[in-house]
């Protein structure tokens, strides 16, 4: 159940802390990063999709005026690499997998030079047979992308919970379909870079704009064979992330071993096609099968899923994508059958990898779909049909996700009204349709090493003023706005008198980064802690300064006194400098940390992998053109429930931002590929939504509070993307009865459809 | 890019020699909003590039109602769009030109680089051969003046000829009663190319007559398919079984 | 071949040597240490890095240094006046209209231009205007919200 409580900093409308370096253009992102000496950086990629290297010649390359280095994988230490599984190495090592794959690499006093001394490198190539689609990868005699890897399968799940056989046979009408979803690229503004810089003593000091940079350390540390201790990783400000700078990618070693050989910081930044070839790793592209089994009064009574997932060349983080896809959904609905079947399958494409949603998206538009076949079939309100069958707080899925706040139903409610569904419902108009579909994220996952935590210190000044160390970056969400509130809120000071570091693996403690909707609820907790225990060490000063018992104080305000008698008071500021001055000058810090009430999925993954669900409902209204097969979204209306709202302007923004690239998934983006090679890799034909692109959107918080979470909370980011291409889908069949089961919906795909059905 | 040497002539005869002299490798650059992409992309590396911008009086725009409208080609598709004489005995052009890309492109790019570059996928070029426009070219050698519908060959081919500048479009003054409309359908987004473009002008008798007796102005720059393994017009019907709504009389 | 090139940056005289092929978003970033123009994708669909090049909207990577020679250019870092941020970029962040914040100058800039022509944009003005600017992280309805907040502060001023 939903408690309110009040509080001061949490949940006010605050400006964000770093509005005024944004503005201005004082914020300094990796590009921005200029070092004396430094040279720039550029990538040789390979042009097949998949060809064995016979001979690499830098020689012209190396003699050209303002070449500083070259390498090559002679360079490395040729040891593979990777989040999950150690496939990829930072330049070709005998042959290249993908178009794009980085081969080689130059440092020069400028960009052109740089790509004139590209030009220069000579590589003889034997093209080799290649595979671009997962179920032609799966097929006996297809080419092998890893020699290791028969039937270029990566990972394969075979899981039934409960009798699905026996449930099938219970159920009075089965839906069965497939999907297929698409790639999609983050398309950060700020595409991938780092800035690398070499001692002599052998530490490596990189600036980069990532998201997770203490998981970044490590794979770098595991991909240069040095200690962790040995590589700084300072963040710069980052321009967007959505998944896409979790260190997947080369682009930082490249630049390590660069800056290592020629002896000066090095700077490699992605160009665009690059971001789109190699760089940031795209939505898992999925072939789904959905068979689900309806009781008649619309209780889902079974459901089986089989996944064809396309892995690209190397892992990154599809082979915990492909779990997700093939379970997460399981937490939304009350379910006790159900049967999951993945392979995830090596092609010779750009590997795929971590996106806002991890595998949810692709997941919600076959399932969200089939729910709606089947609520249309039974004749049941799909509204209905979802209230029939969300989960509820308490509910623990048969994966043994446990849920300790749900506020489906709620969200249901919300949507139903702000939607003004029944009224729609009831008035239908010619070619205009109403589509609805439920969501479930989680609020961090364990999956790297049994850890799912994060931790903080909190530093008082002198002058009163707190500021927080954190080794989980800002990038862009805000998130450093909600962890200065609940540090403000359990201080007792004001937002405006708490500041919070950049992240830097030297400087701050181990956190894993910006992934998994996880920060505000888990570096939120930690933060909370920190604050707690750097608020006694205040209370014990300011104890001796009220004369008054340490347990009886409250803060307030930047204020400390004795409960129920405000009068009497000392000021942060004040209690902090006399502790300061009174304890042989120690220092007033705390830390905190925390770490989730989840378990590491066990061999058959099952086991509680979130310390709290967050979950969503989405409507849309739209209008199809029967001329065109133009949809037209004509509304479009949100309910999240993401616990207590920390930071509302904030989240608010995560939640317009995450329908956005719903949208967009949805209706406008897509990657054409021809023979493994991307044919629009540019923004002029690889479109993402413009102002102009999106629908009137109503949104809203329901009222909840996760027992587990700083002040309530728990998280948000993911949970606006996750249904919204299926919402849509839905709501055009409602239209026009047509169903559309390819991403992206084209008007050609609208208007084929609608001319069959005839 | 490639390395090259720009030169910016201050008369179109200055332009004409510099062509001359440097034949095929020199490119000529006028807003440079579409130039600048091929040459990044390295789809053109010219060695020597020949500015337009610094010629006084190349982005003219002059009207006169026996003349009509004279557009020099170095005007940009802001000032055609916010030319009074364009909106007030032009309205097709002033509904294209304002619907092209976005103002900052509008900013930079010129009419005569954009005829010259022959993208289908713009705008303008339909509207002007609806309105029955014709441009004049000119060469150290020798200066013509064709119907722009004949100008345009096909995908990005005019009929440019090595050592030519296109100087000028006239539009002559259309009689009233006017019937227009220049629509495009946007597949994707609202900022994309059009997949198809049509601009329709209708005269005299032909107003108030049912759709099928409309004079339609059609040309190469309403085909177009983006990407290779994107259904083209053909897939979309209204294209040709309808002609756009006339909305607009003037 | 380089070419000097004279530019009035801000209002200050700048002068530096360029070879032709160099970009103006580049030459503004390296040669002129004004990094508040961002670099998104380079052909101009992006908008990060929007500038006035004589008080016109322009986008910086479709045009050479040359070809701005001469002529006066308008930054971000041009807008704030003694260390005071300007109406425009108040809104911004009071409004929340940024996230990551790279594509923010060129917002900022693009509402710049309409609200010195227009002080009463409509929603579909605002939309209109900087239609060519991306951003991926907001979903632009609290943009547009801050450039409606700008054109308050900005009619009261």
């Amino acid at each position: 159940m939903a408690k309110a409580e009040k509080f001061s900093v949490v949940g006010q409308r605050v400006q964000r802390v770093d509005g005024f370096d944004k503005v201005t253009g004082e914020s300094k992102y990796i590009a921005d990063i200029i070092l004396p000496g430094m040279l720039l950086g550029k990538i040789l990629r390979s042009p097949y999709p998949h060809a064995r290297i016979l001979r690499i010649d830098t020689s012209k390359a190396e003699h050209l005026r303002g070449v500083r280095a070259v390498v090559t994988a002679e360079d490395t230490l040729k040891r593979p690499w990777g989040a999950f599984f150690a496939d990829q190495y930072i330049l070709s090592v005998g042959k290249a997998r993908y178009v794009g794959e980085e081969v080689a690499a130059v440092a020069a006093v400028d960009l052109d030079v740089a790509e004139e001394a590209l030009a220069l490198i000579d590589v003889e190539w034997e093209p080799l047979p290649a595979v671009f689609d997962a179920e032609e990868a799966m097929k006996a005699g297809a080419p092998l992308v890893h020699d290791d890897k028969k039937r270029n399968i990566a990972v394969t799940l075979d899981i039934e919970r409960g009798n699905i056989q026996r449930a099938f046979a219970e159920s009075d009408i089965i839906v069965e379909d497939t999907f297929q979803s698409a790639p999609q690229w983050h398309c950060s503004i700020e595409t991938i870079g780092s800035v690398a810089e070499y001692a002599s003593s052998g530490k490596y000091t990189i600036y980069m704009n990532s998201q997770t940079l203490f998981n970044a350390r490590y794979r770098i540390a595991a991909a240069l064979g040095v200690p962790e201790t040995d590589i700084r990783i300072i963040q710069s400000a980052v321009g967007g992330g959505f998944g896409g700078k979790s260190c997947d990618d080369n682009n930082a070693l490249v630049a390590a071993i660069l800056a290592r050989k020629a002896g000066k910081p090095v700077k490699v930044i992605n160009s665009r096609e690059e971001e789109f070839l190699a760089g940031c790793r795209p939505r898992v592209f999925m072939k789904i099968d959905v068979k689900l089994g309806f009781k008649k009064d619309g209780r889902i009574r079974a459901k089986h899923i089989r996944i064809i997932a396309d892995n690209g060349a190397y892992s990154a983080k599809a082979p915990a994508i492909t779990g997700v896809a093939a379970m997460r959904h399981d937490t939304c609905y009350k379910y006790s059958d159900v049967k999951t079947q993945a392979y995830l399958v090596y092609t010779n494409k750009i590997p795929t990898g971590a996106f806002r949603g991890f595998g949810n998206p692709s997941a919600e538009w076959a399932v969200e779909q089939a729910i709606d076949i089947g609520a249309h079939e039974l004749g049941i309100d799909p509204m209905e049909i979802a209230r029939i069958n969300a989960a509820e707080s308490g509910y623990v899925s048969p994966h043994g996700n446990r849920v300790t706040s749900c506020e489906l139903k709620q969200c249901l409610d919300m949507t139903e009204k702000m939607m003004d569904w029944k009224k729609k419902r009831a008035d239908k108009k010619p070619n205009t349709g109403l589509g609805l579909a439920c969501t479930v994220h989680v609020s961090g996952k364990r999956h790297f090493g049994d850890y799912d935590g994060s931790s903080a210190t909190i530093k008082i000044n002198e002058d009163g003023k707190a500021l927080i160390l954190s080794g989980e970056g800002e990038i862009g969400q805000g998130v450093h706005t909600a962890m200065c509130q609940i540090a403000a809120e359990e201080l007792g000071v004001r937002v405006e008198d708490v500041e919070i570091s950049k992240a830097d693996t030297d400087l701050t403690t181990f956190c894993l980064g910006a992934f998994a909707s996880r920060l505000t609820y888990i570096s939120g907790n930690a933060v909370k802690n920190a604050a707690s225990n750097v608020k006694q060490q205040l209370f014990q000063q300011a104890s001796e300064m009220l004369e008054a018992n340490a347990d009886d104080l409250i803060s307030h305000g930047g204020r400390i006194f004795v409960k129920g008698a405000e009068g009497k008071f000392v000021t942060v500021a004040d209690a902090a400098r006399a502790r300061l001055f009174r304890h042989n000058g120690a220092p007033i810090v705390g830390s905190g940390s925390f770490d989730a009430d989840s378990v590491l999925p066990d061999k058959t993954r099952f086991g509680n992998e979130s310390g709290a669900y967050n979950y969503g409902v989405q409507a849309a209204q739209v209008e199809v053109d029967r001329e065109t097969g133009q949809v037209k979204v004509l509304q479009y209306v949100i309910a999240s429930d993401c616990g207590t709202v920390i930071y509302p302007i904030g989240a608010e923004g995560q939640v317009e931002g995450g329908f956005a690239q719903g949208i967009g998934y949805a209706l406008i983006e897509g990657l054409q590929f021809d023979e493994g090679r991307p044919v629009n890799p540019n923004f002029s034909d690889y479109r993402i939504p413009s102002m102009r692109d999106l629908p009137p959107l109503t949104h809203a918080f329901a009222d909840s509070y996760e027992p587990t979470g700083p002040f309530g909370a728990k998280g948000l980011g993911e949970l606006n993307m996750d249904p919204t291409a299926a919402v849509i889908s839905n709501a055009i069949f409602d239209a026009v009865g047509v169903r559309i089961k390819t991403l992206p919906i084209t008007p050609e795909k609208v208007l084929k459809a609608l001319t069959e059905k005839g | 890019m490639v390395k090259f040497d720009y030169f910016e002539p201050k008369s179109v005869e200055q332009a004409c020699a510099f062509l001359e002299r440097h034949a095929d490798e020199a490119k000529l650059i006028a807003g440079g909003t579409a130039l600048l992409i091929w040459m990044r992309m390295m789809l053109l590396n010219p060695h020597v590039v020949v500015s337009l911008a610094r010629i006084p009086g190349f982005d003219s725009i002059s009207f006169d109602p026996k003349d009509g409208l004279r557009i020099k080609a170095g005007a940009r598709h802001r000032d055609i769009e916010l030319d009074p004489a364009v909106r007030e005995h032009y309205p097709l052009l002033y509904e294209t030109f304002r619907k092209v890309a976005q103002p900052r492109i509008r900013n930079m790019g010129t009419i005569g680089g954009n005829l010259c570059q022959g993208d289908p996928l713009t705008d303008p070029g339909a509207s002007l051969i609806a309105m029955d426009a014709e441009i004049t070219l000119t060469s150290s050698k020798a200066k013509r003046t064709l119907p722009l519908e004949k100008f345009f060959v096909d995908y990005y081919q005019t009929d440019l000829r090595p050592g030519e500048i296109l100087i000028e479009i006239r539009v002559p003054l259309p009689a009233r009663p006017l019937g227009w409309a220049h629509i495009k359908f946007l597949p994707r987004s609202q900022e994309d190319f059009a997949t198809v473009g049509v601009a329709l002008v209708l005269r005299g008798n032909a107003l108030g007559k049912r759709r099928r007796s409309c004079a339609a102005k059609r040309s190469p720059m309403i085909e177009s398919g983006r990407w290779r393994r994107w259904p083209r017009m053909k897939s979309i019907p209204w294209m040709t079984t309808a002609a756009p709504p006339i909305t607009n009389v003037t | 071949m380089k070419r000097t090139i004279n530019l009035t940056i801000n209002e200050e005289a700048f002068e530096a040597e360029a070879e032709p092929r160099l970009l103006l978003s580049y030459f503004l970033r390296e040669r002129a240490g004004l990094t508040g123009t961002h670099i998104g994708c380079v052909i101009g669909e992006c908008g990060a890095c929007t500038v006035l090049l004589d008080g016109r909207l322009v986008k910086s990577c479709l045009l050479f240094a040359v070809q701005a020679d001469g002529r006066k250019v308008l930054t971000i870092e041009g807008l704030a006046k003694n260390g005071a941020l300007h109406p425009i970029q108040e809104a911004f962040v009071q409004q929340y209209g940024l996230q990551c914040g790279y594509c923010t100058p060129g917002m900022v800039l693009a509402s710049y231009s309409l609200l010195r022509d227009n002080l009463n944009p409509t929603e579909e003005e605002i939309r209109k205007a900087l239609g060519g600017n991306l951003c991926m992280c907001t979903g632009y309805v609290q943009i547009v919200e801050s450039v409606k907040a700008a054109a308050k502060k900005l009619q009261q001023s």
